[in-house]
């Protein structure tokens, strides 16, 4: 039974959520517009399922300006079961002015994997542009089916390959 | 697939120049380099330089320190060790799987008679002993992995450079330490480094089995990267300063008593200074701690900027030579 709130791929164990009110990037970020303005930004499920348990996360400053496309940040994160770690680019939907940083991170980075969309949101940005970068956007039910084309390729590659499927 | 030819053995040019290719070159193929540093430390993107290294060794030789963009921890390069990148386009390229990534270079070693191996952390072996560290970087659509290949290095100077003398706390990425060995003794006699470079070239072409050719790089690219050198791979900001937060501290007994300094360091910066101890202030010490505080944590820095405080003044029998001297 899927949660509510959010459209979900399941593959055997592995469940992959999009929540239905943000708006997605094609870069695995997502943007949600808050009463005061400001846009929150996080990583998608996608991004820190692939990627891995979360080690260390670098987040730009509060008070940098950030233009959309462009690097936030990066994490660094760890296969299930493998030591080898990857830095994974995080990407900003929206330009602005980074304002706060979730400084839960620093002690916490594991919640990016726990809660994507929720506890684990990356920063909040004041936004320059976002009438015209809004409509960019997809927004849950246009993300969704690329999202399900990717995990579908990622895990055919897995099988091809003859490897052990493996998300976090 | 294109070779991008390399012939630069400055780290901060090599490093920036994968940079250059990951984000700005528009040169839509999938790429390999294979390259080669003078004497340098190159640490994973969230460590701390401080950490990871013996400062006054790699002062005292001239190895240089540079910040690299993938994860995991520090490694040694000099002119026997080989590097490989290979830059991929994740809609041909799906997996991220190191042992994958591995393969070309097992299957170069097969082919001159080497029974190299993957360890399952990110090192490639022979008989046990590691040769060869790998690392990555998720970019957009792009995937960077990397690697060292031991050939014949100096591992003297590889080991006194990374072992670290001081303490610090904090969560950047530790480096792992493995026991490692060249190449050079399990390969054909006679085998040199150059010749290698050019069959792992070739084993690598063969594993991708897709079209390729050689890339020099144009004076644009080269303007470019020069660029990012001096912006970012060059500065102390980049190498040293962009460790996640950490805290150093330091014991020094003088004549005047024994203290403790603790320092927390976020950004580079020095976001808090004590003094703890056994001593006598002349001045409140809060008023050095904040002198200190604010500052880059950063050798040359703190050395002119002492060179105009006199310690005693707040330390009694402290000298400005002794704090200098804790620091780092």
């Amino acid at each position: 039974m899927s949660e509510k709130g959010y459209l979900e791929f399941v593959y055997d164990k592995f469940v992959f959520r999009v929540r239905e009110d943000y708006l997605y990037h094609k870069d695995e970020c997502w943007a949600k517009e808050e009463d005061n303005g400001l846009i929150t930004v996080g990583v998608t499920d996608y991004l820190q399922a692939t990627g891995g348990m979360v080690m260390v996360t670098e987040i730009n400053e509060a008070g940098s300006e950030v233009e959309e496309g462009g690097e936030i940040g990066t994490l660094e994160a760890k296969k299930p079961t493998k030591k080898a770690k990857t830095v994974v680019g995080l990407t900003s939907p929206v330009s602005g002015v980074i304002k706060d940083v979730n400084d839960n991170m620093e002690e916490d980075p594991v919640q990016i994997n726990r809660d994507p969309y929720g506890e684990g949101w990356i920063c909040k940005i004041e936004p320059t542009n976002w009438a015209e970068e809004k409509q960019k956007l997809m927004n849950a039910k246009t993300y969704f089916p690329l999202m399900e084309e990717k995990i579908k390729k990622v895990i055919k590659k897995f099988l091809d390959e003859g490897k052990d499927i493996e998300f976090y | 697939m294109l070779n991008i030819i390399n012939n630069s053995n400055d780290p901060y040019f090599n490093l920036a120049l994968e940079e250059y290719l990951i984000k700005q070159a528009a040169l839509d193929d999938d790429k390999l380099i294979l390259w080669q540093n003078a004497p340098a430390i190159v640490i994973g993107k969230h460590q701390n330089a401080l950490a990871e290294i013996n400062y006054h060794y790699v002062q005292e030789n001239n190895i240089q320190v540079v910040r690299r963009l993938t994860g995991g921890g520090a490694v040694y390069h000099d002119p026997g060790n080989l590097n490989f990148t290979f830059l991929l386009n994740r809609d041909n390229f799906a997996t991220t799987d190191f042992s994958v990534l591995a393969e070309p270079i097992i299957y170069c070693l097969s082919t001159l008679g080497v029974r190299a191996e993957f360890n399952g952390r990110n090192d490639i072996c022979v008989d046990y002993k590691k040769f060869s560290g790998n690392a990555q970087y998720l970019y957009k659509n792009t995937l960077l992995h990397h690697g060292t290949i031991l050939f014949d290095s100096d591992l003297t100077v590889l080991g006194q450079a990374l072992k670290p003398k001081k303490k610090y706390i904090s969560r950047a990425v530790r480096s792992v330490q493995s026991l490692v060995t060249n190449l050079k003794p399990y390969l054909p006699g006679g085998l040199n480094l150059p010749t290698f470079k050019q069959l792992l070239a070739e084993s690598i072409i063969a594993y991708h089995n897709r079209p390729y050719q050689e890339y020099q790089l144009t004076a644009k690219d080269i303007q470019a990267v020069n660029r990012l050198v001096a912006d970012k791979y060059s500065t102390w900001a980049w190498n040293f300063g962009s460790a996640p937060a950490f805290a150093y501290q330091k014991e020094l007994t003088f004549a005047g008593g024994s203290l403790t300094l603790h320092f927390n360091i976020s950004h580079g910066l020095i976001t808090e200074c004590k003094f703890y101890g056994d001593f006598f202030e002349q001045q409140t010490v809060q008023e050095l701690e904040a002198i200190l505080t604010g500052r880059h944590y950063e050798e040359a820095g703190l050395q002119s900027l002492l060179e105009k405080v006199d310690a005693s003044q707040y330390i009694r029998g402290l000298t400005s030579e002794q704090l200098m001297s804790c620091l780092f």
